[in-house]
């Protein structure tokens, strides 16, 4: 299925072939149960849901720059999104260990950013679950900061040995990590 | 003469004690930059400071349009530290803090302000005119004892890791690093 991408109107317009790579690799899986850190647009957040029609996804964004929620309904998929209007370290605070079998982190992007929110999602993950951390590459000018994190930090918070396997067709080469 | 740095309001007799943003200090000043000449402090002393450095200040790095930085926080104090002297630093080991998020899953207050965030500290809100003095209070910057080693064999220092009772009386944690740099 190819999204329409007419949907967000020029807000955040651009990047239609990162949103589909998420979207198919997402149908892959068929996650029920998931968790997006960064949600802005919904550019990813919503090819997640209508790629799992079963799942629920809880959607974290301190600073949205859209109206997130109704953007969602309005798509028919808000029964099924949640969103939290926090900074991550306390909107996750209310959940248990290992309970997310998707992951997708796409909020700070300098080292200790996305450190933090690498190491406080990593243990709601589920074994068998899937991480993806977005924008390992410079593609939208984060520089590289994310990748450099994870070959520091992958082995100390997973106990596997980082191997940068990139999301098929996406453009900021998002990371795939899985427990 | 010996400085503290980063003091805030934690004054040290016998120190000269330099903080950018706090009016207690006897020195307001850019530790980055400190008003003093080659080879002429015996000691340096900064509790809990360096993870409220900017993460360029204190690494080796080059960044995205490749400028490279060569931690000028720690070049700065190998320069005014005679040949012998040393500095203590102590921070959060965020080592050992992701280990223990992992391991137990918890996520304490503790642990969120030694996390980089929008947070700041509520308690310090009043100290402080405006947001660019409350982000002096915020943890932007994390360090272990690798990345401590490393930093130091660039730089030239030798170091060591303190011991629980070498420690800041303040700061008696597991998760505190505490390093001796010595010139």
């Amino acid at each position: 299925m190819a999204l329409d991408w007419n949907l967000w109107n020029g807000e955040g317009a651009d990047g239609h072939d990162y949103s589909q790579s998420i979207y198919d690799f997402v149908k892959e899986l068929q996650p029920k149960y998931g968790l997006e850190i960064g949600v802005r647009f919904g550019k990813s957040a919503l090819p997640t849901l209508l790629a799992s029609p079963d799942m629920t996804l809880i959607g974290v964004d301190p600073n949205p720059e859209f109206e997130i929620v109704e953007f969602m309904q309005k798509q028919g998929v808000g029964n099924r999104f949640h969103f939290i209007n926090e900074p991550s370290p306390e909107a996750l605070k209310p959940f248990d260990r290992e309970q997310f079998d998707w992951i997708y982190i796409d909020g700070l992007h300098d080292y200790w950013g996305v450190w933090r929110d690498f190491v406080i999602a990593w243990h709601l993950l589920a074994p068998g679950g899937v991480m993806v951390m977005d924008d390992c590459d410079n593609t939208l000018g984060y520089g590289t900061e994310v990748l450099e994190m994870l070959q520091d930090w992958a082995y100390i918070v997973t106990g596997t040995p980082f191997k940068h396997e990139a999301v098929k067709g996406n453009p900021h080469k998002a990371a795939i990590l899985r427990k | 003469m010996k400085l503290n740095l980063g003091c805030g309001n934690n004054l040290l007799d016998g120190y000269i004690n330099i903080d950018k943003y706090d009016k207690a200090a006897d020195v307001q000043a850019d530790i980055c930059f400190l008003p003093y000449d080659d080879d002429s402090v015996e000691e340096i002393v900064a509790y809990q400071v360096i993870e409220h450095l900017p993460y360029w200040q204190t690494h080796i790095v080059t960044n995205n349009i490749g400028v490279t930085y060569d931690a000028p926080f720690f070049q700065e104090c190998f320069r005014v530290l005679k040949p012998g002297g040393f500095m203590v630093t102590e921070c959060p080991d965020v080592e050992y803090i992701a280990k223990r998020i992992v391991e137990t899953g918890e996520i304490d207050y503790t642990t969120i302000c030694n996390l980089w965030g929008e947070y700041y500290r509520p308690w310090d809100k009043e100290r402080y005119e405006d947001w660019e003095h409350q982000a002096g209070s915020l943890h932007i910057n994390g360090f272990t004892w690798k990345t401590i080693q490393d930093i130091a064999a660039f730089v030239g220092f030798k170091v060591r890791l303190n011991t629980m009772d070498e420690k800041h009386p303040n700061y008696k944690y597991e998760e505190n690093l505490s390093v001796t740099w010595t010139k």
